[in-house]
């Protein structure tokens, strides 16, 4: 009796340590797989830190073996916009047809690449832009229940889950004026049960808040005569009060976003192409430079606490981690520390040129040139090195979604996930 | 339980087949009716309809494509994607039935442009029969993909080493079949390569003869919406006085002749206006239409600019330097027969880069399909 007790104990004791290594080894290779519901990802800024992702991809070629490319889904038309992901279904948008009149979304299965449903739409504004652009050049946006996604002939679709329309405005049709022909694309936000939507562009320029179950519009502000493809951002203060950010060239301005009500306002240029970022309290805004705000509470105007002139990206927004605040002037990456005083410098060679955001998975950022290129760099307190750069053989200039320990990369004409083999 | 009483009972019945009466006399079934109600339906209500219509399992394909012809082109995503919706729960093959789309002219473009590329999703083979016999075909989406198809296949015939006369005759037929300008420029310099010009000018129809005056002050863009002596005058009488002076921004300033023979029927102000900043010119034109035609006014302008047709304003766009092509700006107009008066107002601003300085247009007037209107002889 008394040994089959202390052979029961000890067997539990054993069970029990075998329970919590295997506990420990599962939570050590474990995917984080929150959703990316929107351009740069949850919470506004490219960074996922538990993200395990590989340094180097090949695509298949001749004389070449495809390495950590898990699938590739050609898709329809043409895209410049980002994907994001939303449950186990990655979302994207391109255009088709006729002068890109054509508007495409699609819902592809994160695990097999199968297209899970796909809808087409018709522009009902102008789908004009640069050839190097697309009319999908906004990255779509949801709130876990709809999708929204936008386009640069300012045509704002909603769909659910499952690909069932919920409702489409033609924001053109109201204001036949607003846009321009060089293409727009800034991206859509979801507050609440608000999407906002910035037009900014010299003729007819407004932002919008548009109810997200019925598609009405619930406020519209004029905003300055300046194109502007920057997307709005939310700025969320400790006391849980919310701001809308729109940044344009004449001031930096906080909305409202159930109401569109301006809740302040700095004067100053900002960048017309690269959009801030929010996190942990600050706002990082580029504008010929980058200027850091505390962001206290949404009612009242961020105060500022450092601006620096070392990190000005032209096109990738900007990226805060731990080792300090990133961006990429042309292709040269800058890391600044918390005060603004440059920590590191690194050149991507023969990157050509970026439209898309990075993304830091782990330890590692991954920069997509257009021309397909993938830079890996390993972050550091003292030095960002290029630890690998792939090919992908096609285009890219839409940010890429980091989902568990995979990157999602939307080329211009597929979807492609890059993840261990 | 309540029992009803005679006049209840009556009521209720007169009820019933008033509402069967109605359902009889409209000759709609629940889902017509709901492809009707979302016509009209306010922004706030068309969730609801559309919701009820994609969970309808009678909802036909037919119906919604039919309903499309006549709504607005933001209605007209709400019919098509609850289209697709039908389609993909469809469990039988709907081939038969996207063909008939396709093949009815009198449906709507998008409708059938979207049962195309339905139907010929990931078979080449097919899509390139089914192109074959649209080259004329009225969806001007399905005319340009023929055409595409077209300079394809006049591609391979040439690296086959086909003889140049084929060759003509294939892109000349293209050349007919055409309506968008990238396509027609494309056309146009693969004829040229086989030493077969085209002239662009006349194939577009583009105005060439111009009476131009400038300069006026668009100094901090007060120009735009600056009511100047020569757009007084042409919208009070319609036409112009050719040896008027006025007072221009710097100096008096006349109506000066001007023909251009740009194949892109291109009207650059810069040389004749000496790359004058901050400023706007003035261009008026007659056309002689051979008989009253509805029509449109196709502008392309990289400046701020406004256009009237015969006195009346047609388009006013205050937008600087976001690029310009052939056919940027269109409105409807109406055309009389014997003479019409075009005026163009083209502001230029004061921005220094590089890639801001152009400060010209070309206007052309073309059906809806974008078939040039010629002038008569």
């Amino acid at each position: 009796m008394f040994s089959f007790a202390v052979s029961k104990a000890v067997g539990i004791k054993v069970v029990q340590r075998s329970l919590l290594c295997t506990l420990l080894v599962a939570i050590a290779t474990a995917e984080v797989r929150a959703d990316w519901p929107a351009f740069l990802g949850p919470g506004g800024n490219a960074v996922s830190i538990e993200a395990s992702v590989p340094l180097e991809f090949v695509a298949a070629a001749e004389g070449k073996t495809q390495k950590n490319i898990a699938w590739r889904t050609p898709l329809e038309g043409r895209s410049v916009s980002g994907p994001i992901v939303v449950g186990d279904k990655v979302i994207t948008t391109s255009s088709s047809g006729m002068e890109g009149r054509w508007l495409h979304v699609a819902a592809v299965d994160a695990n097999s690449g199968k297209v899970i449903w796909e809808r087409t739409s018709k522009a009902t504004g102008r789908p004009y832009c640069h050839p190097t652009s697309a009319n999908a050049a906004p990255t779509p946006c949801s709130d876990g229940q709809r999708v929204y996604a936008f386009f640069s002939s300012n045509d704002l679709v909603c769909y659910d889950l499952n690909g069932n329309l919920q409702w489409y405005r033609g924001l053109s049709y109201d204001h036949p004026q607003a846009g321009n022909d060089v293409g727009m694309s800034s991206s859509p936000l979801v507050v609440d049960n608000t999407v906002v939507v910035m037009i900014e562009c010299q003729a007819d320029s407004f932002a919008a808040g548009i109810d997200t179950v019925t598609g009405e519009t619930k406020w519209e502000i004029p905003r300055p005569h300046k194109a502007n493809w920057s997307s709005p951002r939310l700025a969320e203060a400790a006391d849980g009060s919310k701001a809308v950010v729109l940044h344009g060239l004449d001031n930096l301005l906080g909305i409202d976003p159930a109401t569109g009500k301006e809740l302040w306002k700095i004067d100053m240029a900002c960048s017309s192409v690269a959009t801030a970022v929010f996190t942990k309290g600050k706002l990082h805004v580029p504008a010929s430079g980058t200027k850091a705000y505390e962001f206290a509470t949404a009612t009242q105007p961020p105060k500022l606490l450092w601006e620096t002139t070392r990190i000005n990206p032209s096109s990738s927004s900007l990226l805060v981690t731990d080792i300090g605040v990133l961006g990429l002037n042309r292709s040269v990456l800058i890391c600044c520390d918390d005060k603004g005083e440059m920590k590191w410098q690194a050149r991507l060679p023969d990157a050509g040129q970026f439209w898309s955001t990075p993304v830091v998975a782990g330890q590692h950022l991954y920069a997509f040139a257009m021309n397909g290129k993938v830079f890996t760099v390993q972050l550091s307190d003292t030095s960002g090195e290029v630890v690998a750069t792939s090919e992908l053989g096609e285009d890219v200039l839409g940010s890429p979604a980091i989902h568990g320990n995979a990157l999602f990369v939307r080329s211009v004409g597929a979807l492609l996930k890059l993840a261990q083999d | 339980m309540h029992r009803l009483n005679h006049r209840e009972l009556g009521t209720a019945i007169v009820a019933v087949c008033l509402l069967l009466l109605e359902g009889q006399a409209i000759g709609q079934s629940p889902q017509t009716k709901l492809i009707a109600e979302l016509r009209t339906a306010p922004v706030a209500q068309r969730a609801t309809l559309v919701k009820q219509l994609q969970n309808d399992p009678t909802t036909k394909l037919m119906d919604l494509v039919t309903a499309m012809a006549t709504v607005d082109p933001v209605l007209k995503n709400f019919y098509l994607s609850v289209a697709q919706t039908v389609l993909e729960r469809s469990s039988g093959s709907t081939e038969a039935e996207l063909q008939a789309i396709v093949d009815d002219k009198k449906l709507d473009a998008a409708a059938r442009y979207w049962a195309f590329s339905v139907l010929s999703r990931g078979d080449a083979k097919k899509r390139d029969a089914m192109l074959q016999t649209m080259l004329d075909d009225p969806a001007l989406e399905l005319r340009y993909e023929a055409v595409r198809l077209g300079q394809a296949e006049v591609k391979v015939l040439k690296e086959g080493g086909a003889e140049p006369a084929q060759l003509t005759e294939a892109y000349r037929k293209l050349l007919i079949a055409a309506r968008l300008p990238e396509q027609i420029q494309q056309i146009a310099d693969s004829l040229k390569e086989l030493d077969q010009p085209v002239d662009l000018l006349k194939h577009f129809g583009f105005v060439s003869k111009w009476q131009l005056i400038a300069s006026f002050d668009n100094r901090d863009r007060i120009g735009f919406n600056t009511e100047y002596e020569p757009e007084k005058s042409y919208i009070a009488k319609q036409t112009i006085d050719a040896n008027g002076e006025y007072e221009g921004k710097a100096t008096k300033v006349k109506w000066q002749s001007f023909e251009t023979k740009e194949a892109d029927g291109g009207v650059d102000l810069n040389p004749v206006f000496k790359n004058e900043k901050g400023a706007v010119a003035y261009a008026y034109a007659e056309f002689i239409a051979a008989s009253a035609v509805d029509c449109e006014v196709r502008l392309g302008c990289t400046n701020a600019n406004k256009v009237w047709v015969n006195g009346e304003p047609a388009l006013s766009n205050e937008v600087y330097h976001t690029g310009a092509q052939i056919d940027q700006y269109t409105a409807p107009v109406k055309l009389k027969a014997g003479k019409n008066t075009v005026l163009v107002k083209v502001c230029q601003n004061e921005q220094t880069e590089q890639w801001a300085q152009d400060w010209k247009f070309q206007l052309r007037f073309a059906d809806a399909s974008g078939q040039a209107i010629q002038p008569a002889e």
